[in-house]
């Protein structure tokens, strides 16, 4: 599950749709992005209790999530219940929360839903980059 | 009891008025109006009041064909009958009285009160015209009581009427009778006199004649009111039928509604699913387009995602398509058998790539069921794919999908299982909903749209689990009758 390593972005990527996680992976990895991904957020939780990535910045060594990419709707435990074990230590505006019901909720918080920067599908992976503050060409030249 | 015995008295000594006689008289009408009265206040009362009231007449009768004296003795009744007349007229009146609840318990009392005036003026002013009147309405009264009375008890209802109506056959030939044989006493002279007792046989014979007339009238009244009731009770059957086939269309179409709204929007969010992975991996490829770090692999691998996510969609808008293509897919009427052996042979090669063995029993007889042979399949795949996928999600040894048909007297039933994890009751509770998928992968609509289309043949759905052991669903259908 661990790719690409580039300081100071790591994403999480927690989607149970796998053409979406594959996808998402696949762009992470075309912008050189350090990401994993899983596919309920059980899996996420067991992940970090096993160390396999860290979420506080004062840790050097290891995979060091910066941002994660939460689907709201989720087998089992909700995106937004995640987050919430996630954050803190990870900031809560660093926490995008992506869903494709966005149409359910009210429309004041379809793009900041319970406080989190939130993006409806489909959306494009320019709004994704804008979301987590990436620059493409800032960092075109680490690619 | 006490009228009846001035009435006789009366009759027998032909005796002056004298105050003794007149005390007697008032205080049995005082008692027989004080009887009225009490036993009119319920409704097993008005049965007794009116015995009491026909005793009135009764008396009268008596009086009128024995005595010389008759406007004296019922002289004292018209007037404790008029109040109760009234009375009685202004309880009919009444929204809260049952009395208001029939008409001709309101003619009733108006012939009551009507008799009552009557007979007083023909005492007053021996007015002959005015006494026959009296009778008259007495008998149409007296009768009225009758048909009432034989409405309640309806075992004796036609006989009463028949002898009714043999009393007024007996009566009117009899007065004809009379009247032919006594030429010498024209019915003039016997309206016109006023004295009821010349004449015994006829005048008795008048007054059963008018009474089984005016009783013949008043069940004809009371056959209209029947009759009118029964028109008002069948068009108000209507009504409620008509409203009640509205309401049920109304409701089946706000379901229908329902249903589609709610397949549309969990298409629109599976589509959704797709159409983002589509348009990342497009992106991805434009931007890899050109760059020098581009490799094969991976432009490959995202073209072949697109190639897949585009299959998908076309499979999720078949699935739709499918749903409300009623002439593509009428209702069907199919073996379960045959249909449950095309699905499992369609996934053989699923079976066989993920080592899941299908056993299936029941299947030996015909049973047929109405459905549509593209919708039982679709839930019957929907549901064969959870069972596979979390076979094969799990280390699970010797993974198994059992299905077993059953039928009733009006229903099919398949029972499938698998020997899965199962799912925790958690998450078990609104499975078969809407948003509630677990699946990894997929159409996603999963048992939801399995449930709904179950539903729109008049069947059902049931899912539970035994977590470690395994995962349960239970179809159940009508049952076609051919089988």
């Amino acid at each position: 599950m661990l790719h690409a390593i580039t300081e100071p972005f790591g994403l999480l990527i927690v989607d149970d749709d796998e053409s979406l996680r594959l996808s998402l992976l696949r762009w992470a990895q075309s912008v050189g992005l350090q990401a994993m991904a899983f596919e309920s957020a059980e899996a996420c939780l067991q992940a970090w209790r096993d160390h396999q990535f860290e979420l506080e910045s004062s840790v050097s060594d290891g995979f060091k999530v910066t941002h994660a990419i939460l689907d709201i709707t989720l087998p089992g435990m909700s995106g937004l219940e995640l987050a919430g074990h996630l954050s803190p230590p990870l900031p809560i505006d660093r926490t995008i929360m992506i869903t494709a019901r966005a149409s359910e909720f009210p429309v004041e918080s379809r793009q900041f839903h319970r406080g989190r920067p939130t993006l409806s599908k489909p959306f494009s992976l320019s709004a994704l980059e804008s979301m987590i503050g990436y620059n493409v060409n800032d960092h075109s030249d680490d690619c | 009891m006490s009228t009846i015995i001035v009435t006789i008295v009366d009759m027998t000594s032909h005796t002056e008025l004298d105050l003794g006689y007149f005390a007697m008289g008032l205080t049995a009408s005082v008692a027989v109006a004080l009887l009225l009265f009490f036993s009119s206040l319920s409704r097993k009362g008005l049965v007794w009041w009116g015995l009491a009231w026909l005793t009135v007449v009764l008396a009268t009768m008596l009086a009128a064909v024995f005595g010389t004296s008759s406007s004296r003795v019922s002289v004292y009744f018209p007037v404790a009958l008029g109040l109760m007349a009234l009375y009685f007229f202004y309880l009919s009146l009444s929204p809260n009285s049952e009395l208001s609840e029939s008409k001709w318990r309101l003619s009733l009392m108006v012939s009551i009160g009507c008799y009552s005036f009557l007979q007083l003026v023909s005492v007053m002013f021996d007015v002959s015209f005015a006494n026959l009147l009296a009778v008259v309405i007495s008998g149409l009264a007296a009768m009225s009581l009758g048909v009432w009375l034989t409405k309640e008890w309806n075992k004796t209802q036609t006989v009463a009427h028949a002898v009714i109506v043999l009393m007024f056959l007996i009566a009117g030939g009899s007065l004809l009778v009379d009247i032919v044989v006594q030429r010498e006493t024209s019915a003039g002279s016997v309206f016109a006199t006023g004295d009821f007792g010349r004449l015994p046989t006829n005048n008795f014979l008048v007054i059963l004649f008018v009474c089984a007339f005016a009783s013949t009238i008043a069940r004809i009244a009371l056959e209209f009111d029947f009759l009118n009731r029964e028109r008002e009770q069948k068009v108000d059957a209507e009504r409620r039928a008509v409203q009640e086939r509205n309401f049920n269309s109304t409701i089946s179409y706000l379901e229908q509604s329902r249903s589609i709204s709610m397949l549309s929007a969990t298409l629109a969010h599976e589509l959704n699913q797709p159409i983002t992975a589509i348009a990342a991996n497009v992106d991805i490829l434009l931007r890899y387009r050109g760059r020098a770090d581009a490799t094969n692999d991976l432009a490959t691998s995202a073209v072949s995602d697109i190639q897949r996510d585009l299959s998908r969609t076309n499979e999720l808008l078949d699935y739709y398509l499918s749903d409300y293509s009623e002439a593509l897919h009428p209702y069907g009427d199919s073996d379960v058998g045959e249909l449950i052996a095309k699905v499992l042979d369609w996934y053989l090669p699923l079976f066989n790539a993920s080592n899941v063995s299908v056993n299936v029993q029941g299947c030996d007889a015909e049973i047929r069921v109405n459905i549509s042979e593209v919708h039982f399949s679709q839930v019957l795949i929907n549901i064969i794919r959870n069972s596979i996928q979390a076979l094969g999600g799990h280390s699970v040894s010797d993974p198994r999908i059992d299905i077993v048909v059953s039928q009733t007297h009006d229903s099919v039933v398949v029972a499938l299982s698998d020997n899965g994890p199962g799912i925790p009751s958690g998450q078990l509770e609104g499975l078969d909903k809407l948003f509630s998928s677990r699946k990894k992968d997929g159409l996603g609509l999963g048992l939801s749209i399995s449930r709904w289309l179950l539903e729109r043949y008049g069947g059902k759905l049931s899912i539970w689990s035994d977590v470690g052991k395994g995962f349960h669903a239970q179809l159940t259908l009508p049952r076609s009758q051919k089988s």
